[in-house]
């Protein structure tokens, strides 16, 4: 010990040095000039030493919170293309249909008259011989079905002669918004049955894990078909089947969510600023609603988004089988549907592909934006 | 409230932050991914006592923060048959030097940058001039560096509950090194062979052991099953890790017996990195002390413990509890932190916190100063004028 | 096991008179915290982990007690427990005189601010998602403890005892290192004004010159504050500079409970010699004649009978394999609970001896017996094994510690 001390401090006796620590433990990391040295000999450049001492301090920058993870965000290539792809289809069907005003949702163009068949035949004359006829035939109607796309019609008509291209429009409408209601209720449902089982465990854990699991099991394509056709048969508005439709589609799909934030919070019990919080004597409100779920947030924004694709998904594809919004409101799902005749399949490519186009758009756009959320957000790529 | 966001980079440095990242990362990449001649990435070896030999290493990692210069000039000599340990506090780079050795740094992000890792390897011969010649690890090709890794140079891990594959027996793991080193081994012999490794490392039941799985064992089992799998290989070098972090102090005892027997039994060297003076002081022969990515002092065992020269080494040996010393004195503490090993300014690391600094250490960062043949030492305070 | 527990449970160490007036601030009697580690199918536990298996001390205002032990000895779970972040099995919890072990969680909270625990790991202990103003100052205003127009002076005031500065008080805790980390877990640890301190390995995930910071820190602060410390570590050397008493647990139990001086100067029982040898001292020609123990820690789930340290024991004796040892004064004020010091068992050690053979005999036929029974039914058929299983598994084994306790307990007697 002596051979040390002796080491250490040559010209510095007892009690200097004493002094010496203590001024340096008080005075950690002195940033503004207004501290004292550490060094109590260097007194010559005494403010130049401070001002480089501070300069030293702050040699780096580090990232806020939010930039931390909009960086990784943005460094997949893919979670851009994500945020384009959905934001070109929300200004499409949100400020679309206003700017394209010409055709409405259920707006059937029968006030042009274009298309005239023409029929040629023979037909005998008074004299026994014969007589090319061309025969012009109107429309009946009027309507002008199935139509080629054209500076009138961007993607044609449907058999209906309905306008594809705004009909487009108004289908991603109703896509985004059953799939953001749908999302957002599924989640408040989620959340406060997972968090309830997550939160106290025990028999209540027991008792709401097991209303998911019965949930989990039930068949939900031919449920769904029964209560559309129930719904259908009350004769309601149309308007109201398509929110009775979201509670349905709810109804089955919250129970992902619910088992989701019940594993989260039960992992978050085990670390130690929640058992910090219990320490600290913080009521069970303020511990769920101001430290568990602001931390599960994350997780379940990621499975938000990804849910959002697969609510579009499943909302196209009860329209496609007719059970989900009705004609003549326009979705994408029903939109393919025409496809089911032959020749809108073979010869009017323009009706249905589009459709189908878009939802690939939707739902690809929100899983690329989901995973890139993951992939910000995990805990673990944290430095 | 201004100064709120005043620690925190803004876009535009960010964005050139990034920039520069990505010129860089693509730069050394490639640079790897070149083809090489043998005589590329062999170098001579200054001394043929030593095994490895570490020269002006330097490891970087471009983080979005800024580079973090992790190892920044780093040279040491590890000798053959000798306990080299590496000390210092988290984040003083000790594991990236050694995972430098391995090859096995965290790439695009974590690149070596310059330097040389000589290892002396008796394949290569000599040179025109009698040199023994050596392989530079820094530049040897994955491709070839599969033959020195886990053969010639083995690690043992901190953690010795996630270093194991918990879905594979322990005999199942420890066959595998075999298989490694000699692909035609007939299944008998490699079970006999690791058995014996086992029996090696004091496990008493070794069949027993052989066929349990990594986690119906202790902690300090599996951490004598991860010795036992570093020796099969018969390695020439030992990286460990901070081998005994994890462990209870009389396991840890028992550990750090067992790989000091096994060292002098073997013929190996030991590269022992810890934070723990006292491991360090009963294991070690010769002792390099880091801080901030650098060595700031290195020399044998006695020389460090009985006539430390660098500020920061004795304040790192004042400031350990001891059990003997005196509890009414309040203990001594290094004030202030570890600077953060982004954008360093160039003058020594450890002025902010040193009780000796003196006008000139604001200048450029000291050289090392040899006080010994053996003991040189990074600090003004020792140059000679 | 009551007895026993009736004979020495009144006799705990007294630091000095005057605070002995006053009343320990903490007293533990007799704590017991198992975990249930197999349930049988209605759920009812079988089996139990003894991770707190009867525990005694007291604590006087002002002063630390250090718990010390390797992992799995239930340090950890001695802290929570007494926190009452785990219900109590059994014994009993006094907080200033007021027995707190079996409150109510509702009733409990008027406590909460009294007792605070700082955590091992800086890094997961601070909610990642709050700057460090609003995680001192939540509880601040949650409890009241100061008026609300003071709570940001009264924060930056705390912030800037615990050595951080106030530029801090808007950053996120991962800007920072573990060594500030950690300061901001005192600083929110101290900022609902305890009395009562657990320091959970406060300065073990932490760098050397960093832990002597922090070790300097808290003892400053102890002085300043007036706090009372239970600082739980692996760590002897650590301890030593900042408690009063210590206490060594193994496997749950107390192997030796005492005045830091006394400890260090002489230390008695063979596990706590054991722990002050093992640890490596930074000097090259130190002698290396230290005690290295063989062997494991064995499972807490399923502990050695007798003396729970015997497996391990460079002294151990027949009769430590069959009676736990009781816990006595063997000094003044300095308690083992080893049968080294105990001189009743010492006399006759003999006795023991030949007891401990007729057990092993005992044994020995028991297990022929049982080898031979299962080779007869295995010949006939197979669920042979299945009828042998319910003897020999671990369900007994916490019933069978107790019982035998008193047992031999009587027949000492």
């Amino acid at each position: 010990m002596k051979e040390k001390d002796k080491i250490i401090a040559p010209s510095v006796d007892e009690g200097e040095k004493k002094d010496l620590a203590v001024t340096a433990e008080t005075s950690e990391e002195p940033t503004d000039a207004l501290k004292e040295p550490i060094v109590p000999n260097a007194e010559a450049d005494t403010e130049k030493e401070e001002r480089e001492l501070g300069v030293a301090e702050e040699t780096y920058k580090e990232m806020s919170p939010m930039r931390l993870v909009l960086r990784r965000f943005f460094r997949s290539k893919l979670s851009i293309v994500g945020i384009v792809m959905i934001a070109a289809l929300i200004v499409f069907s949100v400020l679309g249909p206003v700017i394209f005003n010409r055709w409405g949702e259920e707006t059937v163009d029968e006030g042009v008259y274009i298309s005239e068949d023409v029929n040629y035949y023979e037909q005998a004359d008074g004299n026994g011989g014969k007589v090319n006829v061309t025969e012009v035939v109107e429309m009946e109607d009027g309507i002008n079905r199935l139509a080629d796309p054209s500076g009138d019609h961007w993607l044609g008509t449907d058999e209906k002669g309905m306008d594809v291209f705004v009909r487009l429009m108004y289908g991603g409408r109703i896509s985004l918004l059953i799939g953001f209601i749908v999302v957002i209720l599924e989640t408040i449902l989620g959340i406060i049955i997972g968090g309830l089982a997550g939160y106290f465990g025990g028999w209540v854990d027991n008792v709401l894990m097991r209303i998911v699991d019965v949930f989990n099991c039930i068949p939900t394509l031919p449920i769904l078909f029964i209560a559309s056709a129930a719904i259908n048969s009350w004769g309601l508005s149309e308007d109201v089947n398509i929110y009775l439709l979201m509670l349905f589609i709810t109804l089955f799909s919250w129970s992902g969510t619910a088992r989701l934030v019940r594993g989260q919070i039960l992992s978050l019990r085990e670390q130690e600023y929640i058992t910090a919080t219990e320490v600290m004597g913080f009521s069970t409100g303020r511990r769920i609603f101001k430290h568990l779920i602001p931390n599960v947030m994350p997780q379940l924004i990621v499975s938000m988004t990804l849910g959002l694709g697969s609510v579009i998904l499943y909302e196209s594809t009860l329209s496609y089988l007719g059970i989900g919004v009705q004609p003549p409101k326009a979705a994408w799902g029903s939109m393919i549907a025409l496809a089911n005749r032959p020749e809108i399949l073979n010869y009017h490519v323009n009706v249905w592909l589009p459709a189908g186009l878009l939802i690939v758009i939707a739902v690809l756009g929100f899983n690329f934006i989901g995973d890139g959320l993951r992939d910000a957000m995990d805990p673990k790529a944290r430095k | 409230m201004k100064q709120k966001y005043s620690n925190y980079i803004s876009m535009k440095e960010s964005r050139k932050i990034i920039k520069y990242n990505l010129k860089q990362m693509k730069y050394y990449e490639k640079l790897k991914r070149q083809k090489r001649e043998l005589s590329e990435y062999t170098a001579p070896m200054k001394d043929e006592n030593n095994l490895i030999e570490i020269e002006d290493l330097e490891t970087f990692f471009f983080t979005d923060t800024g580079t973090v210069k992790s190892v920044n000039g780093v040279s040491f000599n590890i000798p053959k048959n000798k306990v080299v340990g590496v000390v210092g506090e988290s984040g003083c780079g000790k594991s990236v030097t050694s995972l430098s050795i391995m090859q096995l740094v965290q790439s695009p992000q974590g690149q070596v940058v310059g330097g040389q890792i000589r290892f002396n390897s008796d394949q290569l011969g000599r040179d025109e001039e009698g040199r023994k010649l050596g392989y530079d690890i820094v530049k040897t090709p994955t491709q070839q560096m599969y033959n020195i890794r886990g053969k010639d140079i083995t690690m043992i891990f901190q953690e010795p509950m996630t270093s194991l594959n918990p879905v594979f027996t322990v005999g199942y793991q420890l066959d595998e090194v075999s298989y490694l080193k000699n692909p035609e081994i007939k299944k008998e012999d490699a079970k006999a062979y690791s058995i014996e490794m086992l029996k090696k490392v004091g496990i008493s039941m070794p069949e027993h052991c052989y066929d349990s799985y990594p986690h119906e064992l202790s902690g300090g089992m599996r951490q004598r099953v991860m010795i036992a799998m570093a020796l099969a290989g018969e390695p020439k070098l030992i990286i460990a890790d901070e081998p005994t972090t994890a462990l209870d102090v009389t396991i840890q005892a028992q550990i750090l017996e067992l790989l000091r027997e096994l060292q002098k039994q073997e013929g190996c060297s030991i590269m022992l990195i810890t934070h723990d003076l006292g491991v360090i002081a009963e294991m070690a022969d010769e002792v390099v002390v880091m801080y901030a990515g650098r060595v700031i002092e290195r020399g044998t065992v006695r020389e460090i413990f009985k006539n430390p020269l660098h500020p920061y080494t004795i304040g790192l040996q004042k400031s350990k509890p001891l059990i003997e010393s005196d509890a009414k004195e309040p203990l001594y503490s290094i004030p202030g932190q570890v600077p953060n090993p982004i954008n360093l300014p160039n003058h020594c690391y450890f002025r902010n916190r040193c009780s000796k600094c003196m006008e000139c250490c604001s200048g450029e960062y000291p050289g090392e100063y040899k006080v010994s043949d053996t003991h040189s030492v990074a600090c003004y305070l020792y140059a000679k004028e | 096991m009551e007895e026993m527990i009736e004979n020495n449970g009144n006799a705990m160490p007294i630091l000095n008179e005057e605070a002995q007036e006053s009343g320990p601030i903490l007293k533990v009697e007799h704590l017991k915290k198992y975990f249930p580690i197999k349930r049988n199918f209605f759920g009812k536990p079988v089996a139990f982990l003894h991770a707190v298996d009867d525990v005694s001390f007291s604590v006087m205002p002002g002063t630390a007690i250090g718990v010390v032990g390797e992992s799995g000895c239930g340090k950890t779970t001695l802290g929570r427990t007494i926190l009452r972040l785990y219900d109590v099995d059994g014994g009993d919890v006094f907080f200033e005189g007021a027995e707190i072990s079996k409150l109510k969680k509702k009733d409990l909270r008027k406590y909460r601010t009294d007792i605070q625990l700082i955590f091992q790991d800086p890094y997961s202990s601070l909610p990642p998602r709050m700057t460090v103003g609003a995680i001192i100052a939540e509880a601040v205003k949650v409890h009241h403890i100061v008026p609300k127009n003071e709570v940001h002076d009264y924060v930056l005031d705390v912030m800037k005892q615990c050595g951080l500065q106030p530029q801090y008080y808007d950053r996120y805790p991962h800007e920072f290192s573990g060594g500030q980390r950690q300061r901001i877990c005192i600083a929110r640890a101290l900022a609902v004004k305890p009395k009562l301190v657990i320091c959970d390995e406060p300065v073990s995930a932490l760098d050397v010159s960093i832990q002597a910071q922090i070790i300097n820190l808290l003892k400053e602060l102890q002085e300043t504050m007036g706090l009372t410390y239970v600082f739980i570590s692996h760590d002897l050397s650590v301890v030593k500079y900042i408690t009063d008493q210590i206490m060594v647990m193994y496997l749950g139990n107390v192997m030796e409970l005492g005045k830091t001086e006394d400890i260090f100067s002489h230390p008695l029982h063979p596990y706590t010699q054991a722990l002050f040898s093992a640890v490596p001292i930074p000097d090259p020609d130190a002698k290396m004649n230290r005690i290295i123990l063989e062997g494991d820690i064995p499972s807490p789930a399923n502990p050695p009978k007798g003396c729970k340290f015997h497996t391990r024991c460079s002294k151990c004796m027949n009769v430590c394999r069959m009676i736990q040892p009781t816990y006595l004064e063997a000094e003044e004020n300095h308690f083992v609970a080893c049968h080294l010091y105990n001189e009743e068992i010492m006399a006759d050690l003999g006795k023991y001896d030949a007891m401990y053979e007729e057990e092993c005999r005992i044994q020995a036929e028991k297990e022929a017996e049982e080898n031979a029974r299962k080779h007869r039914k295995g010949g006939k058929q197979q669920d042979g094994a299945a009828s042998g299983l319910p003897q020999s598994g671990p369900p007994q084994d916490g019933t069978n510690d107790v019982q035998d306790g008193s047992e031999e307990k009587e027949e000492e007697g």
